[in-house]
Order: structure tokens, then C-alpha cells, then sequence
């Protein structure tokens, strides 16, 4: 066999390979050159049993410096924007410095902007492979406005937390610079991107100036020219509109669409058609007000062009993430905050007629508040439930939080297009509705004090936990005050510079969380950097292969004992630790603070005696486990008279089931 | 080249000894950020490497870890090293080892300088300043990096240095270094 030759015998030579390999897999001892295998299998070995192996078959322990070598270069990686080090990198003289100093070097690097974004674009649940295609950015690393503008403010020591404003800036990418896929129409042929794109726009602009030319209200028959002509324009309205969109991609489509650029001179034109010319004879026509109307359309028009112009190629073309230029959105007939909400969530986080926004309040919980909607029951609420199945208390353990959330995007329809200006609500299914008749989903009881019930509702039962408001400006508002979203922000932050499965023992996450807390009070950019030092000087970062069920970090005052699976050990300790810390302690005789051996001899459990004070079977405690948190009846729910996280308690109760799950099939810990 | 198909047999098949007894953990890092990395280390300043050209199929990346998928939200896909992925970055690594063997005379991809140096020093194999540790040393880090402990650039050096390779001429030698490098664990997974 040769590695040379033509493609299909490279292919060849693999499968042949692979074939060998599932043939004789347990006989590949014998082919192995022994040194490189037992190094490969070292590798690739990764559960829990395996890494207990290695640390007993690998003899010589592994070289300090090889290590921190191997330290610095994730490190660039991460920090560089997935640029490790390079023929430039001067690794000696980085072995100097201490991690920190190496880290902070990093983050004085342009691309270190890069691996923000990045990482923000991960936050948002939409992390992309490159940013930069062939030296330039995509299209994509422009299309979540509060990424990269949070971006820009941690490197400039800003407000990043303006990762948590759903409006704000619009950050539009360079105009296209790439042929259309279509082919161009016989009377654009050989145009390039920037002069179709003029060509285009100039023509509808002649449309409307025509309207304003002194020609027309010149003529003694005035007034039934410009009706003619203004009738023929408002009917022309979608030709017209499309033939602007030929030069223009779907992206930029979606902007001109967000931003009204063509949609508002259209609807003034109508408006004045109706109010000037309609029902009116030639000789009563309006001239005056439909010409104030034909000028401001084709001001507005120009004015949004102009603006929408300084993104050609030629003259923009950011480097890196400081240099992505924000749309002077006074120039666009659309109010002046953008929605952040970009063209990839417009398509992905689709709103149907029957939807009720709720796929927008689930990406909310999900992305802002790491709250993943495990139905755990909820508390009774106080008063009888009301509203979208409230009375299936099998829904409500979801619906109680995603319904009023949902509330806040009540004016957004079909790609999160604000139909506030109209009566109207059209959503992604293309079905329409009245805008007061939805909108009613939200509206508070007649007995509250609230107008709407909209909120990021904690608990259904205890109002004064929740956060109410109406708008999407209140509800970024109500993320950066909330602790759940920061809690959430850190945990993602390790996640993403571990790994995404990495489990994260919560005193670590409420150490880092709190810390990250009080430097942000100060300042939210300098309070990121140090987090991510804090997490780069981690044990788990530290850490060759490790195991995903693992905590290697561990808070500041955690005993060194051997307490329960460090997944749910700190959640424990917080929310039942105080009734639950010894088994002798009448109430309940369950102690959650330690784990010992079950009566089975072979798993582990939690210290839970009978009443003849016999230890209770792992099966029992953890049933009694799921059906305390689960419960909705005050009197049973766990943690007793207490509020527990809902984020916490879908922890607890996954791992709780999981567990149960791996008991019930007899698997071994 | 029959040692080296054993040596990548001993990979595949300690890859699937492996998988089925426990959840596999570690995930591929993905074609894109390999190829930012590869290009990082041996690019000339500015350039990316070419490494496109080598994957069979057009689109055939995504098989080999993507984040991108336009349209939901994205979770990383194909990040499990299963049969066909690893038969497709063997043939898109074998197709890049071939072209660092073939660049003694004429460099096959826009190199950086530094690496071209270190090439060099190699294309003298089998001589023995070629063979030396500081020439092994040097080639291992600049197409590694330092992703690997150093046990694992023992046991590439040894193993290059026995019998197998000794006496090789310098193209197959150094293709096949190349290839035992690039397919490592330490460099396609997060290790
Ligand atoms: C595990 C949490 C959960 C539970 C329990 C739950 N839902 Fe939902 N529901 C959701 C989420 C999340 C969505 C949004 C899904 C999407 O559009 O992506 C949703 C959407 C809906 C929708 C809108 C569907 C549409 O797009 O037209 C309806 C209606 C609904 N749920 C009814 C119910 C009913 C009835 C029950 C009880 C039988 C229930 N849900 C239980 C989480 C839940
Ligand atoms: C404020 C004190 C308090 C807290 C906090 C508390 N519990 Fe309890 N728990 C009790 C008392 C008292 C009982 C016994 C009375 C009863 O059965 O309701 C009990 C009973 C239980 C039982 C039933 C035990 C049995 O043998 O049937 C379970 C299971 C339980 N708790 C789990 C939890 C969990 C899990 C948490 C934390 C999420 C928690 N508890 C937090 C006071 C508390």
C-alpha cells in the first residue's frame, strides 16, 4: 500500500484500514508499534475507570515545563481567537512571565476582540466556527449587535454587559461583494454588486423625485397629474420594492425591511394618495400635501441610502472587532434602537399565530438564566391559575415562567418586525390578527394592580419575587439586574473555556459569580478579564483528559470531605443543608450532607433512616428525593417554606432522576 | 508504508476498543479550528494554509466538528470521532502530510519561513544531522505545537528513528511524520 496516488486509493487505503481494524479489532495488539499505541491509547482513553488506569500506568510523571508549554498555548488559543502560538511567539520569554501576566498579555492582543465575539456568539447559543473568511469577517460575526458591541466595550474597558441589551446599535456588515446566485437580469448584465446596487436605488429614488419636480406643479392640471402618477407609484409597490431588492442579499433585505427604508416612503405615498386624491375631484387634489409627502419619502429614502452606502467594500473594511462601525440609525425612518435580535434568530426563533412568542421566552430562560425549563412542578399559586392552560398543573410547571415571558415580545411578529405602528400583527406563518385581541394574552387580571402580567417570574406563588415589566428595554433591564443571569454568564464562561460538559461544582460557580460580582459593581469589563484569569488558573483547566462528572474546583470554604457527587453536593448544602444535616434530627432523619454506602454494598446514598432506624435502600431516598421537589403542595415541597432556584432545583432533580435511571438498569458507579 | 498503516490501524482500532465501553468525552476540536491552528504555526505571516483543497468532498468538513448550523441554535455537531470522520481526516491529513513530504524541493503551500528552515534541516533524512534531536524536536512542535505531553513525542521520535524509518527516503519519511503528528489525539481532540 502507498500513500500515494489519486484520491480514490487515499480513500481506499482508509477504508481498507478501517475494515482491518473492525475485523480484528481485538487482535490490533499485535500490529501495534508498541510504543506509539500505548501513547495513543493513553490518549484516547477518557471515562472515569480509564483515567483511574492512567494515573496508575503512566510511569514517569509528565514534564513540568511540557505542561506549562501546553498551558500557554490553550491559552492563546483561547484568548487569540483560535490562533495558538506561533513562529513569532516567543515561548521562552513567555516561560518567564507568571500565568497571569501571560493571560493578560493575550487579552492585550487585537484578536483577543475575536475570541470575545466568539465567545459572546456561544452566550447566545450561536457560536460559529470562523468569524474571518479568508481574512475578512462573515457576514454572521455582524448579525448579533449586542455580541459585538459588548465586544468593543470590554476591549475598551465599557459596559459589557451591554451583552444584555436586546436593543441598541446596528452593526451592519459590509455590503455584498460576492455575485448574487441568480443570475443577473439582461439589463443589469455585467454590473458589479456596488453599481447594481446604485443602479437600483437611483431608480426608485427618480420615482419619487419625479412626484417633487416642478414640472408637475407647474401645469395648470396639477393636481390630476400627480394623483395619476402618485396612484400609479402606490400601486407599483411591491414591483417597485422588489426591484430595489434585486441588487441586495437576504441579510440586507431583512435590514431595508427592519430599518423601512423603502416600506416607510411607500406607506407616506399611501397615506397621501388617500388623504390628497381619494374621493376628491382632479381640480381639489392636494398638491401641497401630497408633495410635502412625495419629499419627505424621498428625503428619508436618499438619507437612509447614504447612510446604508458607507458600508460598500471598497470603503469599509473592518480589521478587527474595534473597527465594525455602528449604522447612524437617524438616518433610517425606523425608531433609533435597533433589536439586537439579528437575521440568523429572526429565522431560527420564528413566532406562529399560535406560538404565542413562548420559542422567544424559552431562548430567554435558556440563554439568559441557564434555566432549561425541566419541569419540576412549581409551588401553588395563591390565587387559582388563570390564563393558557394554567389549570393543567402538568403544563404549568413550564408555562408558568414561559408565558409571561413571552409577553415581553407581544409587538413583534414575522421576524421580530415591530408592528407597534400597526393594528395589525403579522407573524411567521403569515397568518394575521388584531393586534389589541393578542395583545389581551398578557393583560393583567381586572383585580391587579399590574396592566400586564409580563415578567421573569421566579415563582408563580411569591410575586415579590418576580420581575415584572413591558417592553424588551425592561427586560434587558431586568437581566442585568438579575443575579441568575451574571450566575449564568460565569457558568457559560467556564464552560466554554473547559468544556461544555464540564461539571462545575456550584460553590466554585457561587465563588467565581461573587467575585465577579463585586469587581463588576466597578467595572464589567475588568470584572470579566479577571474572571477569566480566575478560571485559566483553575484546577480543571489545569487538568489532562478530564472527567466531564469531575469537580476539580472547589469554593474557598469547602470541606475536603467525602460528601455527595460534586454535581449537586453544594446545591445540597445550600437549599436543604440547614434541616438535613444529620440523620438523628427528628424531622426527617435524612442527612443530604454525606454519602455513604447503601445497604446494596455496591452504590452510594445519602444517609435516610426508617422508622426502626434501619438505613432506607438509595431506591427509596432518591424517589422520596424527586417526589418532594417535584410536589406542588406547600406542605411537601422541598426545600420546606423555602424559595430554591429554579435552575437549582432542575439540577437536583436531573440528577436525582439520572440516577435513579442508572440504579434501576444496575450499572455499577 | 506498512508500518505506518499499522500505526494508524493501532489508532483506529484503540478508537473504537475505547468508544463503546464509556461515553466518549473528548470531542474533536473541528476542521476549522484545526486548520486555524495549522496555518497559525506554519503559514507564512498573514497566509492561511490551503488545507481545503485536501478534504475529499466539498462540504465534507462539517463531518469533522462544526458549529455552524445556520438556521437553530448551535450546538456542535459530529464532535464524536466515529468511522467515517476519522476516514476523512485521514485522507485530508494524508493528502497535507504528502504535500509537506513533497516541499523539499519546491514547497507545495505557503510556508512560513521559520518552517521551511526547519523543513530543510529534515529533507537531509536519512542523513544524520537530519536525525538529530534538535531537527526532531524543532519539526514535532511546529506541526504539534505543544498540545502533546512529552511522553507522546518520545514514543513519535522513537518510532522514527527504529527500524521503519531509518533508512527512508526523505519525501516518505517525512509525510509519514507529518501524518503521525496531524492524526494524533493531543492535536485533534480537546485533550
Ligand atoms: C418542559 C416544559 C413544558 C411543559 C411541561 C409544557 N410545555 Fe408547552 N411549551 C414549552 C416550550 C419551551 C414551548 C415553545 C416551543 C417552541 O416553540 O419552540 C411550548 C409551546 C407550547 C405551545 C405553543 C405551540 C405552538 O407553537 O403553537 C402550546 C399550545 C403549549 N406549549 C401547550 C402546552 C400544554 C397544553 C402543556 C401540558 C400538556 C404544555 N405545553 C407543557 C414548554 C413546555
Ligand atoms: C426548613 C427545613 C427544611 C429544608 C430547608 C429542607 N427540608 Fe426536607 N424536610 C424537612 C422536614 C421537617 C421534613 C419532615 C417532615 C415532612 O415529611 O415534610 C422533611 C422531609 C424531607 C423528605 C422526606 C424524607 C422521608 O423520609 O420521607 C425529603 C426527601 C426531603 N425532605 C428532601 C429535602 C431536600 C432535597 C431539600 C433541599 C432541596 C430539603 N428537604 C430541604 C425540612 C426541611
Amino acid at each position: 500500500m502507498k500513500l500515494t496516488g489519486g484520491l480514490a486509493s487515499r480513500i481506499g487505503l482508509a477504508c481498507a484500514i478501517l475494515l482491518a481494524v473492525m475485523a480484528a479489532s481485538l487482535t490490533a495488539s499485535q500490529v501495534r508499534p508498541p510504543a506509539l499505541a500505548s501513547n495513543v491509547a493513553t490518549a484516547f482513553k477518557s471515562s472515569p475507570s480509564a483515567a483511574k488506569q492512567n494515573l496508575l500506568s503512566v510511569k514517569l510523571p509528565d514534564d513540568p515545563l511540557w505542561e506549562r508549554r501546553w498551558w500557554i498555548e490553550k491559552t492563546a488559543r483561547l484568548l487569540r481567537g483560535g490562533a495558538g502560538l506561533g513562529p513569532d511567539d516567543d515561548v521562552d520569554a513567555l516561560l518567564q512571565l507568571s500565568e497571569e501576566e501571560i493571560a493578560r498579555r493575550f487579552m492585550s492582543d487585537p484578536r483577543f476582540g475575536d475570541a470575545i465575539l466568539d465567545f459572546n456568539m456561544f452566550f447566545l447559543g450561536y457560536k460559529a466556527d470562523e468569524l474571518k473568511i479568508d481574512g475578512a469577517y462573515s457576514i454572521y460575526a455582524f448579525d448579533f449587535a449586542n455580541a459585538v458591541a459588548a465586544s468593543q466595550a470590554l476591549l475598551q474597558g465599557g459596559d459589557y454587559f451591554k451583552l444584555f441589551d436586546l436593543e441598541g446599535e446596528f452593526f451592519m456588515a459590509p455590503l455584498r461583494s460576492e455575485p448574487l446566485e441568480e443570475a443577473l437580469a439582461a439589463e443589469d448584465a455585467g454590473l458589479a454588486p456596488d453599481q447594481l446596487r446604485r443602479k437600483a436605488v437611483a431608480e426608485l429614488q427618480a420615482v419619487f423625485d419625479d412626484l417633487i419636480s416642478p414640472a408637475s406643479a407647474a401645469t395648470r392640471s396639477a393636481g390630476q397629474e400627480l394623483c395619476r402618477k402618485l396612484s400609479d407609484i402606490v400601486a407599483r409597490r411591491t414591483e417597485l420594492t422588489n426591484r430595489v431588492y434585486r441588487a441586495f442579499n437576504d441579510i440586507e433585505i431583512f435590514a431595508l425591511i427592519r430599518g423601512q427604508v423603502i416600506s416607510w416612503p411607500f406607506d407616506a405615498l399611501e397615506r397621501a394618495a388617500k388623504e390628497g386624491c381619494t374621493g376628491r375631484s382632479w381640480a381639489q387634489a392636494d398638491t401641497r400635501r401630497i408633495t410635502t409627502a412625495a419629499q419627505s419619502a424621498s428625503g428619508r429614502f436618499s438619507r437612509a441610502f447614504a447612510e446604508i452606502f458607507k458600508f460598500e467594500p471598497a470603503v469599509y473594511r473592518p480589521q478587527s472587532v474595534l473597527d465594525f462601525k455602528a449604522v447612524d440609525l437617524s438616518a433610517f425612518p425606523a425608531k433609533e434602537k435597533w433589536l439586537a435580535f439579528g437575521f440568523e434568530q429572526a429565522i431560527s426563533l420564528q413566532n406562529s399565530s399560535t406560538n404565542f412568542n413562548r420559542k422567544r421566552a424559552a431562548y430567554i430562560l435558556r440563554r439568559f438564566f441557564c434555566d432549561d425549563l425541566t419541569p419540576v412542578g412549581f409551588e401553588d399559586p395563591q390565587e387559582h391559575i388563570g390564563g393558557a392552560h394554567g389549570s393543567d398543573t402538568s403544563c404549568f410547571a413550564c408555562h408558568y415562567k414561559l408565558d409571561p415571558m413571552g409577553g415581553f415580545f407581544r409587538k413583534y411578529g414575522a421576524q421580530f418586525y415591530d408592528y407597534t405602528r400597526s393594528s395589525t400583527i403579522i407573524f411567521d406563518d403569515l397568518a394575521d390578527v388584531s393586534r389589541q385581541k393578542y395583545e389581551a394574552t398578557w393583560r393583567a387580571r381586572k383585580s391587579s394592580s399590574r396592566k400586564w402580567n409580563i415578567a421573569y417570574v421566579r415563582s408563580p406563588r411569591w410575586e415579590s419575587q418576580n420581575s415584572y415589566g413591558e417592553t424588551l428595554g425592561d427586560l434587558s433591564k431586568i437581566i442585568r439586574q438579575a443575579p441568575e443571569a451574571k450566575r449564568c454568564l460565569v457558568k457559560r464562561l467556564f464552560e466554554y473555556i473547559t468544556a461544555e460538559n464540564q461539571t462545575i461544582d456550584g460553590g466554585y460557580l457561587d465563588y467565581l459569580t461573587k467575585a465577579f460580582e463585586a469587581e463588576a459593581a466597578v467595572s464589567s469589563s475588568a470584572a470579566m478579564k479577571s474572571t477569566i484569569v480566575r478560571i485559566l488558573q483553575s484546577q480543571t483547566f489545569h487538568a489532562r483528559n478530564p472527567d466531564p462528572q469531575q469537580c476539580y474546583d472547589h469554593g474557598p470554604d469547602a470541606k475536603p470531605t467525602r460528601g455527595p457527587p460534586c454535581r449537586v453536593a453544594f446545591i445540597l448544602q445550600r437549599n436543604c443543608g440547614q434541616c438535613h444535616g444529620t440523620v438523628y434530627d427528628g424531622g426527617a432523619n435524612l442527612d443530604l450532607g454525606a454519602w455513604i454506602l447503601a445497604p446494596d454494598g455496591r452504590n452510594q446514598t445519602f444517609p435516610h433512616l426508617d422508622h426502626d432506624m434501619q438505613q432506607l435502600p438509595a431506591h427509596d431516598t432518591l424517589t422520596r428525593i424527586l417526589d418532594r421537589l417535584s410536589s406542588s403542595n406547600p406542605k411537601r415541597r422541598m426545600p420546606k417554606n423555602k424559595i430554591m432556584s429554579s435552575q437549582e432545583r432542575q439540577e437536583l432533580y436531573l440528577w436525582a432522576q439520572q440516577e435513579l435511571g442508572r440504579l434501576s438498569k444496575g450499572d455499577g458507579p | 508504508m506498512k508500518t505506518l498503516v499499522a500505526a494508524l490501524t493501532a489508532i483506529y482500532s484503540l478508537w473504537l476498543l475505547t468508544a463503546p465501553a464509556s461515553a466518549q468525552t473528548s470531542r474533536f476540536k473541528g476542521w476549522a479550528a484545526i486548520s486555524k491552528e495549522l496555518s497559525t504555526r506554519i503559514a507564512a505571516p498573514g497566509e492561511s494554509l490551503d488545507l481545503e483543497r485536501f478534504i475529499p468532498a466539498e462540504d465534507m468538513e462539517d463531518f469533522l466538528g462544526t458549529w455552524t448550523t445556520f438556521g437553530t441554535e448551535h450546538s456542535f455537531q459530529n464532535g464524536l470521532p466515529n468511522p467515517l470522520s476519522m476516514a476523512i481526516w485521514h485522507v485530508t491529513l494524508s493528502g497535507f502530510a504528502k504535500s509537506v513530504g513533497n516541499s523539499c524541493a519546491t514547497p507545495q503551500l505557503a510556508f512560513h519561513p521559520r518552517f521551511l528552515a526547519i523543513l530543510r534541516k529534515l529533507c537531509a533524512w536519512p542523513a544524520p544531522e537530519a536525525q538529530s534531536e534538535a531537527v526532531l524536536l524543532e519539526f514535532w512542535w511546529s506541526v504539534m505545537g505543544h498540545n502533546a505531553p512529552q511522553r507522546e513525542y518520545a514514543a513519535w521520535r522513537d518510532f522514527f528513528l527504529g527500524p521503519s524509518y531509518r533508512g527512508r527516503p526523505a519525501a516518505e519519511t517525512i509525510a509519514a511524520m507529518t501524518l503521525t503528528i496531524t492524526m494524533n489525539p493531543y492535536l485533534l481532540l480537546h485533550k
